[in-house]
């Protein structure tokens, strides 16, 4: 026991000095601030939120002023027979909308802020069921529905969000539907299970698909495995991202692994 | 030569529009965009500027306590302030970017 004497002398002198040191850092639960700090930062938070909100209502009531003035002008070209100066002008509104709930991003920008997961057909007891699929751009999530989801967004907002199931929903009305939206606009295509019937000819879907920058081509018949599509209104067939699943895979951008490019 | 690189910024400008097709935007309708252009603008850094003046207080105010404390002993409180003080700076160049 003698032996040990000055080896537990020396660990009783090592522990007082570590804890008489400011270096020492207990292992309890991080220290509350200050009554009078808490208060000062939530009057700071009050007056950040106060500030913002007067921000948005000055610019708010500058831009209805501008929408005024240049919807009245953009009648007076309409009536003069100059649409072309008339679509301009209301092009250069447009441009000044404010950001949707997607953010106003730029290109590259979209597609990182793109999480897209789609897949077709799953094997479900003795049948089958629609797979998962969902459209986030940032903190804003699409409705899905049945089918193929197409969202299109101009400025983060939302200016097309439905669902094509039927052969006549995508050969006829997503064309339609498409033709409302500003060129130039970002497009999000992602399949839910499956869609149009067993005899499906999709000339007029695959049109559509390179309207908006895709390039794959469906074969005949009903569309069952997953696919995905980011692209711009407009833009070159092939310059969307585009992603195809296996059968009974999910195909999901960004990772993409399960899924294979478009051919 | 500033006049001969603005000279090519412009045919460069009109060979775009006219290859673009676009129609050019009546002299009203420009005037009331560059006056909005620089109104918002104005609104949004004046509004920036506010917030940076309630920020910098904020952070002294957080600075003075974090040192009182620490002349305190009361080292714990001050990691927390410092903590705090740090995290409200990176939400400010946040919205800086």
């Amino acid at each position: 026991m003698k032996a040990l004497r000055p080896f537990a002398i020396a660990l009783a002198v090592s522990l007082a000095i570590s804890l008489a040191s400011p270096a020492f850092v207990p292992l309890a639960a991080e220290e509350p601030l200050p009554d009078e700090i808490v208060v000062q930062i939530d009057a700071y938070d009050a007056a950040v939120a106060a500030f913002d909100a007067q921000t948005r209502d000055k610019l708010e009531k500058e831009r209805s002023a501008l929408a005024t003035a240049l919807q009245r002008i953009a009648e007076k070209e309409r009536k003069a027979g100059r649409a072309d100066v008339a679509d301009a002008v209301d092009a250069a509104l447009a441009d000044r909308a404010p950001a949707g709930p997607a953010g106003n991003l730029a290109w590259d920008d979209f597609v990182a802020a793109c999480r897209v997961t789609s897949q077709g057909l799953v094997k479900k007891g003795a049948g089958e069921a629609p797979g998962e699929c969902s459209i986030q751009v940032g903190s804003w999530s699409a409705t899905i529905g049945k089918g193929l989801t197409v969202v299109a967004l101009v400025r983060g907002n939302p200016v097309l969000e439905s669902s094509y199931v039927a052969e006549s929903d995508l050969n006829s009305r997503l064309a339609v539907d498409l033709d409302r939206v500003p060129a130039g606009a970002y497009v999000i295509m992602a399949l839910k299970g499956s869609a149009a019937g067993t005899n499906a000819v999709h000339a007029k879907f695959d049109e559509a698909i390179r309207r908006c920058g895709g390039k794959h081509a469906f074969t005949k018949g009903t569309i069952r495995t997953g696919y995905i599509l980011i692209g711009r209104l407009g833009a070159e067939p092939g310059s969307a991202i585009e992603l195809v699943a296996a059968d009974r895979e999910a195909v999901s951008h960004p990772s993409g692994a399960a899924g294979k490019p478009a051919e | 030569m500033p006049t001969r690189s603005f000279l090519r910024a412009a045919i460069a400008a009109l060979a775009l529009t006219a290859c673009l097709g676009a129609a050019e935007i009546p002299k009203d309708a420009s005037k009331a965009l560059a006056t909005y252009d620089a109104k918002t603008a104005a609104i949004s850094a004046d509004a920036a500027k506010a917030k940076a003046k309630l920020r910098k207080a904020l952070l002294q105010k957080l600075a003075d306590a974090e040192a009182k404390e620490e002349r305190a002993k009361r080292f714990a409180v001050a990691r927390s302030l410092k903590q705090a003080r740090e995290e409200i700076e990176a939400a400010g160049e946040e919205t800086v970017k």
